[in-house]
């Protein structure tokens, strides 16, 4: 309702103006006084107010020029109620309308009603000038924030800039961005007017990490986040009451990958143009962001390839030398026997003969060193798989290098366990590696030293618990068979361990080189024995002497079918040969014939797992088995034979039972009678559920 | 009589030096690492010093500085080898002061012939 206030303490004026503003139901007060009017004024707000010039007390001029302020600051409208005689012409300007005497009820309520107007105008006028007083305000905040996002490429400092952009435009109780690297990297930056407390702090972790629970690929916890707190006024305290604030919230997606959530808290409510400027910050933000993270990437694939380069020359330099010194001696060697000077002395021709062989073979053995690594590198070295004993390739070894050791009157003792299990290996390979490990004691042992290689079993925890590994994952179990192989040599220090492994490690730094070699041997043993899912360490005292330790598991023959079904899976992708694997099991082949179930088309994921099997594609078709199907009875075919053995065996297998079987190929079979004996070798092996990951 | 210091790490690599130079009337003395090199250098007072650049202990560059820069030896010619052979280092081994830069492999009427002329 419309309050008006009426400056008289002329009786007669007071009555008309009562009976005719209560006629509109206007509510109309009196003040019969500049007091009085006044402490009106103080108390309560009013529209509009009557100066009655025809007051007998009352200094109305004074009034009119009194109230100005007031009447300014709360844009209240001021009418004159003029003397019919004195019109003080000065005063009219300070007033909005005048109402003339003898008064007319109509013209006295329309003078009032139209300031009643005008107020409402004018009170309109200045809210939506507020508004885009506030709106350009925001625009202006958002263009800087935008010039500031172009001029940064770290992806903290543009996040940073938004919701420094977001906390001035709006005004804002709080603001707080979870963003995520990486499990180790998760960074929650509180933005507030006042300081947080301690629960509220915790408590905007879990909701901030609640609200993402969904969306991340990785599982972070709350110990896990890094805190950063800035707050404007420290006199104050928010508490859990700012979670009943209004709030807004956006997930920070960069190129369609989620990095994590801003959320921003006021107390008075956001209004739809808040929200949209809190969207428009967001926007103007996400293509700084996407290419921040381009950069990052590109920063890391730099840092690599300037690594990669740094390798290559070393790489190139090192293996240069190693190479070119031998021939040096070959090439020298068989310059002075073709020489005059050598046909002279007698035995010279054969010493320099001698020493140009010994330097060939050297040279043999770092070449083949630089292949394997090569290799390795690849991805394309080859292995051949059988059960053996693991005492035959070390006997081996020894036999080899036994008159090498016998030179440097080193003795190689043998000490192996009789009645060790059979191990699942690559016997060249381990050949390699003991070869290796054997000749390195050799080196690195003076004259009169004692090598000793020994054979036993052990169990996985015996390797977890070893000083040498920190941090092997998961329990190991199972059986390992390990060969030591021990010397009384110059040992090594025990920072050293680790990097021993590292290529080119001995030539690191070749200019304080101690023997020569390669650099490669070990790196390139560790590779050979990471293949066969065994482990190497060593142990080591300087001046004392060295052990190194090679454990190969002591594989079931499920595992070993695992193990080799993985093998062949990868060779399969590289060669781009196909393998199909399917299951006899009578379920699948029930009703059906076996060739149509099979020759579906399907995808399935390739794990190396039992219980899921790849599906490698022919040219033509996909050939698939399903593991829900499927039981344990998998055979593994090349491609080009599989139809003709699935015609042929649909009679004889449909009522398969349980049977594992290992490896099959063609050239292990070539006719259908071979494959059927080879599946009895293993007939009756059963299957067990539970397997060892390895 | 000239004497020649052989230093190199590599046995063989000092034995067939050795038995080419000796016949040539030089008299030859051998060192198998840096350190055992310099010292020889030091005490024997060689004519020559025929230096393989990496060595265990203190490398061929380091040892080649160190005499070159010492009043007392600085005189004796150095004759360097090595499997590098990119720019660089030659300029690292002409930097360091060696009198003649060899890579390896080298031909050994090459050594013989530089042997000459720099102890005539």
């Amino acid at each position: 309702m419309s309050e008006i206030v009426l400056i008289s303490d002329n009786k007669r004026a007071v009555e008309t103006a009562s009976r005719i503003l209560s006629m509109h139901e206007y509510g109309l007060k009196c003040a019969s006084s500049i007091e009085d009017a006044e402490e009106m004024l103080n108390k309560g707000s009013f529209d509009v107010i009557l100066f009655d010039f025809k007051s007998y007390n009352i200094d109305i001029s004074l009034a009119v020029r009194k109230f100005q302020p007031v009447l300014k600051s709360g844009n209240i409208r001021s009418i004159l109620l003029l003397d019919e005689k004195n019109i003080n012409y000065n005063l009219l300007k300070y007033a909005d309308g005048f109402i003339q005497r003898p008064f007319d009820d109509n013209l006295f309520y329309a003078a009032v009603y139209s300031q009643l107007q005008a107020r409402c105008r004018i009170s309109e006028l200045v809210k939506n000038n507020n508004d885009l007083s506030k709106s350009l305000y925001q625009m202006n905040v958002l263009y800087e924030a935008g010039a500031q996002l172009t001029g940064s490429i770290d992806k903290a400092k543009l996040i940073d800039i938004m919701t420094g952009c977001l906390e001035q435009s709006l005004s804002l109780s709080l603001c707080y961005s979870l963003i995520i690297n990486s499990a180790s990297d998760i960074r929650l930056t509180i933005k507030s007017l006042f300081p947080v407390t301690p629960g509220l702090e915790n408590a905007i972790k879990l909701r901030a990490l609640l609200s993402c629970k969904n969306l991340f690929s990785i599982s972070p916890e709350i110990k896990d986040i890094n805190v950063s707190k800035f707050s404007r006024d420290p006199s104050g305290s928010f508490g859990l009451n700012v979670f009943g604030y209004d709030n807004l919230s956006v997930p920070v997606n960069i190129d369609n990958k989620f990095y994590g959530i801003i959320e921003v808290f006021r107390e008075t409510d956001f209004t739809q143009d808040d929200a949209k400027c809190f969207s428009a910050a967001v926007k103007q933000a996400s293509l700084p962001l996407e290419s921040a993270v381009l950069y990052e990437d590109i920063e890391d694939k730099k840092d690599k390839l300037e690594k990669l380069e740094h390798v290559k020359s070393e790489f190139i330099s090192i293996v240069s030398h190693e190479l070119k010194t031998p021939l040096t001696s070959i090439k020298s060697a068989i310059d002075i026997v073709l020489a005059s000077c050598a046909k002279e002395a007698p035995g010279a021709a054969e010493k320099f003969l001698d020493i140009a062989k010994r330097n060939t073979s050297r040279l043999e053995v770092i070449i083949k060193d630089l292949l394997d690594f090569s290799k390795i590198e690849a991805g394309k070295l080859e292995f051949k798989f059988e059960k053996t004993n693991i005492n035959l390739p070390a006997e081996m070894v020894k036999n080899a290098l036994d008159n090498l050791a016998k030179e440097r009157n080193i003795t190689i003792n043998l000490n192996l366990a009789s009645d060790l299990d059979s191990v699942y290996i690559d016997a060249q390979r381990i050949e390699q590696v003991l070869t290796n490990l054997i000749s390195n004691a050799l080196k690195f042992t003076p004259e009169n030293g004692r090598i000793e290689v020994s054979s036993s079993e052990i169990t996985g925890d015996d390797i977890r618990n070893n000083d040498f590994f920190t941090g092997l994952p998961g329990q190991l179990s199972g059986k390992y068979i390990q060969i030591a192989v021990k010397d009384s040599g110059i040992g090594i220090a025990k920072e050293n361990w680790n990097r021993v492994f590292e290529q080119f490690r001995q030539i690191e730094n070749p200019l304080t080189r101690k023997a020569g070699g390669s650099g490669l041997g070990l790196s390139i043993s560790k590779r050979l024995i990471d293949a066969h899912r065994g482990f190497i360490w060593l142990n080591s005292k300087v001046n004392e002497g060295t052990s190194f330790y090679i454990a190969i598991p002591v594989m079931s023959d499920r595992e070993i079918f695992e193990f080799s079904l993985e093998q062949d899976m990868a060779k399969s992708k590289q060669d781009k040969t196909n393998i199909a694997l399917f299951s006899l099991n009578e379920k699948i082949a029930g009703g059906k014939s076996l060739t149509d179930t099979i020759l579906r088309e399907k995808i399935l994921r390739g794990k190396s797992k039992y219980k899921d099997f790849a599906v490698i594609k022919d040219n033509r078709r996909y050939y698939y088995s399903y593991a829900a199907d499927m039981e344990s009875c998998v055979y593994v075919f090349e491609l080009r034979r599989l139809e003709t053995y699935l015609k042929s065996v649909q009679e004889d297998y449909k009522n398969c039972d349980i049977m594992y079987s290992s490896v099959l190929y063609p050239r292990d079979a070539d006719s259908i009678e071979d494959i059927k004996a080879k599946l009895n070798q293993y007939k009756g092996i059963s299957d067990e559920e539970n397997t060892d990951c390895r | 009589m000239k004497k020649i210091l052989i230093a190199d790490d590599e046995a063989d690599i000092v034995e067939i030096l050795k038995y080419v130079l000796e016949p040539q009337g030089y008299e030859c003395i051998t060192a198998y690492d840096g350190e055992e090199a310099l010292n020889s250098a030091r005490s024997k007072q060689p004519d020559l010093i025929i230096l393989d650049v990496m060595m265990p202990k203190i490398n061929g560059y380091k040892i080649s500085r160190l005499l070159k820069f010492d009043a007392e030896y600085k005189k004796i010619p150095i004759m360097m080898l090595t499997a590098r052979s990119q720019d660089t280092d030659r300029a690292i081994g002409e930097e360091t002061g060696a009198d003649v830069y060899i890579t390896k492999p080298f031909r050994i009427e090459d050594v013989s012939a530089k042997v000459k002329s720099l102890l005539g």
